[in-house]
């Protein structure tokens, strides 16, 4: 499978750059920016193509009406109002193209730069003074023996004295001459003719009009505000504005949201996101290949010398679980900022350990804030939540089972939790759920820092043998989660001191199901940080590439964070 | 101006495995500006009318009376200002109106022209053979010095079977004027060959009928001539795109009335085709798209055609085609009401045909085989229309089943009604 899912996507960055790069903003603004996230959600799921059915009228060549506004909306999301500061940030790194507005082509909707001459997609020239001229010179009619061009407008104009047809005896003044006359001599009289001859016609000059006036369209509104994506550091962002290149082939995305070349549809910006707040801390949130959803969701963040991982995980069983789980990421991301930043006090480890358990419930509260949103955003969703949900016949599946059958309340957004709060040599974790921490040394021994709340877990705790337990149907049924029917909002905890240098790797089960064990994984990410050149984000889009070649059953998200440097 | 759009019906949800999409697109255009008449000589637009009618020694008599008035009425029919001339088919063609002799081989329409229009049609007597590739050459070469950008239509009556030249040259004239011009076929009577009139219908992005009786030819000409009015739309394209390494199985037409596009593919680049579909009015059309891509593993996504329709190189409505592989057979399971339909209309039509053609090689076991079919689709999509025709030509024992019997004393009339009337389809059952 070719699903490197939107590596290129410029957009990507946009949900959760607003944490990274920015820090120490998002501190005065925690609830706000819990509620933040959640529109953003609403919008890229409201942008996926209504299937089956798609209409255009001849006003609007370029947009397909099943997905209004999305390549406009896409790139344009880091800069979306409620965000002051950001234009002045992105136009510092775009200055160069924000002003090149963007054209569609009139014959195959590709959008391109007005500047372009040609359409890349279709080669169709995109200015009117390429469009051939359709007509002008006059047409004529095969041409008579001798007689002169008469204007069809004016018929008499024709009895010249000069008659070519010589024996002008009985010429008629009729305009439609006269049947059965002496045809012969009435060549020219008149614009019928008469009945009986067989000479030809004269030649005729015909006005024509100017066929060639409909030149390329005016830029339709919309795509042309695609100018200027707020994340500075992106450094896939080598296409001209709005034109966005295609994950699978390479090819351009057109306005309808496929690919020109090989039909993929484009990946949503929720679909497939990365942040690379510093060189030495990146992560890849991707949908996955079989999910029609990226429920998946992620913040990373730097501040002064320490760094903030979060990931969450939708129950995919739940309705607007990918608007949930990114809820939670930004608000948990947000206070752990705050938390950096604030002075050390004497029992530093522990404050950082209680503010990572804390802000598990401060995710939380965020979480059930979705489920009103939520309740908006399934009227539009409805389609991919109806397809997501077919779909969870296995692990998926079984969360729904348990999830139901412990709180009757199986509809309401959830997800789950893993954060890390990295300062100097600390690493406080916390977790609810099945997402993952595991710590890579590069010399020593890789361990998970984590021990799942899943149903397999708990039973082996409880003295039941593992394979036993992970071979149960249930095996992978989660036992605490984030939501409004949470059971328990206990995180687990962990501490970690960094003596040497290693990777620290949070993820989500839909990367750690096709490689559970530490040292498996450990020879894993060092072969895709080898393949990277020690980049993390890189790294993690190795990691995330690797899953989905192994089947992508599930959302992937792997987040790296480089330490002990 | 006119207002295009463009509506998708088609099961997205494909099984594993599944490499062929299909897929009907509604292409509804409306505002064409259709009964504004008149207005065509003004705005400068508007279209050119030619009219053909057969005046071999056959027609003598009723036809040629009936088809003289007929050429008439259609004369009247044609508005003020739209370019027109009137042409005598019989081994050669003769231009009826403007005289031969006229200075201009086509005149724009007045009350004046119309007159001695019509003067001149009553002046046609009957006489000669038929060879029709003649009737379009001039056809052709009349309709060539009108301005370019206008729409061009013919209207074409005949009798009798081309039978005054060398069966290569109806083709090749055919070959010569595509594109050119539309034109509109008819029959009158029992004693012209279907397919060859078919052939000219086709090509020309016309109709072919059969009128039995020449009172039916005035009726005739005035509708057809009152819909070629009122298309004022000239020239749109179907545009049929698909992805890098799928192959475009079929571009069918398949309502108002079935024509295979898929040879007409005219190249626009690699993985785009266009399709002429000729002149609009207001009015629904439908098209069936079938689509080989490879495989995709379960949970993709993909768009598997782009079907647009393009009126001077801008499009103007645009249908996505897309498959979803999953594995949930209660998706998968489901098959398009619409393309179900329409599948059936189209075997519909070849059994009809192969069915009439095995009848008359006098292959009657093949024959009632075929026809049984036809009975039991007719039945089964709902085409009561086809029922009927049918019924004339076969007794149905059980249309559910499609055992049927040949009747003997079908007329040849009853089959020629029934193979003109086999390409045209009925809506899906809504």
């Amino acid at each position: 499978m070719t699903t490197e899912s939107g590596q290129d996507e410029q957009p990507t960055q946009a949900l959760p750059a607003r944490g990274a790069v920015r820090p120490g903003e998002g501190a005065p603004g925690g609830g706000a920016a819990g509620a933040e996230p959640a529109a953003g959600g609403i919008a890229a799921g409201a942008g996926e193509p209504a299937p089956g059915i798609v209409a255009a009228t001849t006003d609007e060549p370029a947009a397909a009406p099943g997905e209004p506004g999305e390549p406009a909306a896409a790139p344009d999301e880091p800069g979306e109002p409620g965000e002051p500061g950001e234009p002045a940030a992105s136009a510092d790194t775009d200055g160069a193209t924000a002003n090149v507005p963007s054209l569609a082509c009139p014959v195959c909707g590709a959008l391109g730069p007005a500047t372009d001459s040609f359409c890349e997609a279709c080669g169709t020239p995109l200015r009117a003074s390429a469009v051939p001229p359709a007509g002008g010179q006059a047409s004529a009619a095969p041409a008579g023996p001798a007689a002169p061009a008469t204007p069809a407008t004016d018929p008499v104009g024709a009895q010249t004295p000069d008659d070519p047809g010589g024996a002008a005896g009985e010429a008629a003044p009729a305009p439609f001459g006269t049947p059965g006359s002496n045809p012969e001599g009435l060549a020219g009289a008149s614009p019928f003719g008469t009945p009986g001859s067989a000479a030809g016609g004269h030649a005729v000059a015909y006005p024509v009009g100017d066929p060639a006036a409909a030149g390329a369209p005016p830029a339709p509104g919309a795509p042309t505000a695609a100018a200027a994506p707020a994340v500075g550091h992106d450094p896939t962002a080598t296409l001209g504005p709005g034109v966005r290149e295609c994950s699978r082939c390479g090819g351009t995305i057109a306005s309808d949201g496929y690919c020109l070349e090989c039909g993929e549809r484009a990946a949503l910006p929720r679909d497939h996101f990365r942040s690379a707040p510093a060189p030495w801390l990146g992560g890849v949130c991707d949908r996955g290949v079989v999910h029609t959803r990226n429920e998946d969701a992620m913040a990373l963040a730097v501040s002064g010398g320490g760094a903030v991982l979060v990931v969450c995980d939708g129950v995919s069983s739940a309705r607007d679980s990918d608007v949930a789980s990114l809820a939670a990421c930004e608000a948990a991301a947000t206070e752990l900022l705050a938390q950096l930043d604030r002075t050390p006090g004497p029992e530093r480890e522990q404050q950082l350990l209680d503010a990572v358990a804390r802000a598990a419930v401060t995710a939380n509260t965020a979480v059930v804030a979705t489920g009103g949103a939520a309740a908006h955003g399934a009227a539009q969703q409805g389609s991919a939540a109806g397809a997501d949900a077919a779909e969870g016949a296995d692990a998926a599946g079984a969360d729904a089972a348990l999830t139901g059958a412990a709180t009757g309340g199986e509809d309401s957004p959830s997800c789950t939790y893993v954060a890390a709060v990295v300062e100097g040599p600390v690493v406080a974790v916390a977790w609810l759920g099945d997402s993952r921490a595991y710590w890579f040394p590069d010399a020593g021994t890789p361990v998970r820092l984590t021990n799942d709340h899943s149903w397999a877990a708990e039973m082996i705790a409880l003295g039941m043998p593992r394979a036993e337990a992970e071979a149960a149907r249930h095996a992978h049924a989660i036992t605490r989660w984030l939501g409004a029917d949470a059971p328990d909002l206990a995180a687990g905890t962990t501490l970690l001191e960094v003596a040497d240098p290693g990777w620290l790797l949070l993820c989500s089960d839909g990367l750690w199901n096709y490689c559970s064990e530490p040292e498996p994984l450990a020879a894993l990410v060092r072969q895709s940080v080898q393949e990277a050149q020690g980049d993390p984000t890189e790294s993690a889009a190795a990691l995330v590439r690797w899953a989905n070649g192994q089947g992508g059953r599930d959302n992937v998200t792997a987040a790296l964070a480089r330490l002990g440097r | 101006m006119a207002t295009f759009s463009a509506e998708v019906f088609s099961n997205q949800y494909v099984p594993e495995g599944a490499t062929d999409v299909h897929a009907i697109v509604s292409v509804t255009a409306s505002g064409s500006g259709s009964g504004a008449a008149g207005d065509y000589g003004a705005t400068g637009a508007g279209a050119a009318e030619i009219i053909i009618f057969d005046s071999s020694g056959s027609m003598s008599g009723r036809n040629l009376q009936s088809a003289k008035y007929a050429a008439s009425v259609a004369v009247d029919q044609i508005v003020d200002g739209t370019w027109f001339a009137i042409v005598a088919g019989s081994h050669v063609a003769t231009r009826v109106f403007p005289y031969p002799n006229a200075p201009v081989q086509i005149v724009r329409m007045e009350p004046a022209a119309r007159a001695e229009a019509k003067r001149a049609i009553e002046r046609v007597t009957a006489t000669g053979g038929t060879a029709m590739s003649s009737w379009l050459m001039l056809a052709d070469q009349i309709f060539a010095t009108v301005p370019a950008g206008v729409r061009k239509h013919a209207i074409l009556l005949t009798d009798g079977k081309n039978e005054s030249e060398p069966a290569g040259n109806l083709q090749r004239a055919i070959a010569a004027v595509q594109g050119h011009f539309q034109c509109d076929a008819r029959g009158v009577g029992d004693r012209w060959i279907v397919e060859e009139v078919r052939q000219i219908a086709t090509a020309l992005l016309g109709t072919v009928d059969l009128i039995a009786d020449p009172s039916g030819i005035p009726a005739d000409f005035e509708r057809l001539m009152r819909a070629s009015m009122a298309r004022t739309v000239n020239d749109a394209q179907l545009r049929v795109w698909a992805p890098q390494g799928a192959q475009l199985l079929f571009v069918r037409q398949v309502a108002p009335t079935l024509e295979d596009l898929t040879a007409r593919r005219i190249v626009v680049n690699p993985l785009t085709g266009d399709y002429p579909t000729g002149a609009w009015g207001d009015e629904e059309r439908e098209y069936h798209v079938a689509v080989r891509v490879p495989s995709r593993p379960l949970g993709a996504e993909q768009l598997v055609a782009r079907v647009q329709v393009v009126v001077g190189g801008q499009v103007a409505a645009s249908g996505l085609v897309k498959a979803t592989w999953s594995a949930d057979p209660s998706l998968t399971a489901r098959i398009s009401p619409e393309v179900a339909h329409y599948t059936g209309q189209a075997e519909l039509a070849s059994v009809i045909q192969e069915g009439l053609a095995a009848k008359a090689a006098g292959d009657e076991a093949t024959a009632t085989v075929k026809l049984g079919r036809a009975v039991q689709l007719a039945q089964q999509t709902g085409n009561d229309e086809a029922t009927s025709r049918l019924r004339r030509v076969v007794e149905i024992d059980d249309p559910e089943r499609g055992t049927v019997r040949l009747r003997r004393e079908a007329s040849r009339l009853d089959e020629m009604a029934l193979d003109t009337g086999s390409t045209k389809t009925t809506r899906v059952r809504k």
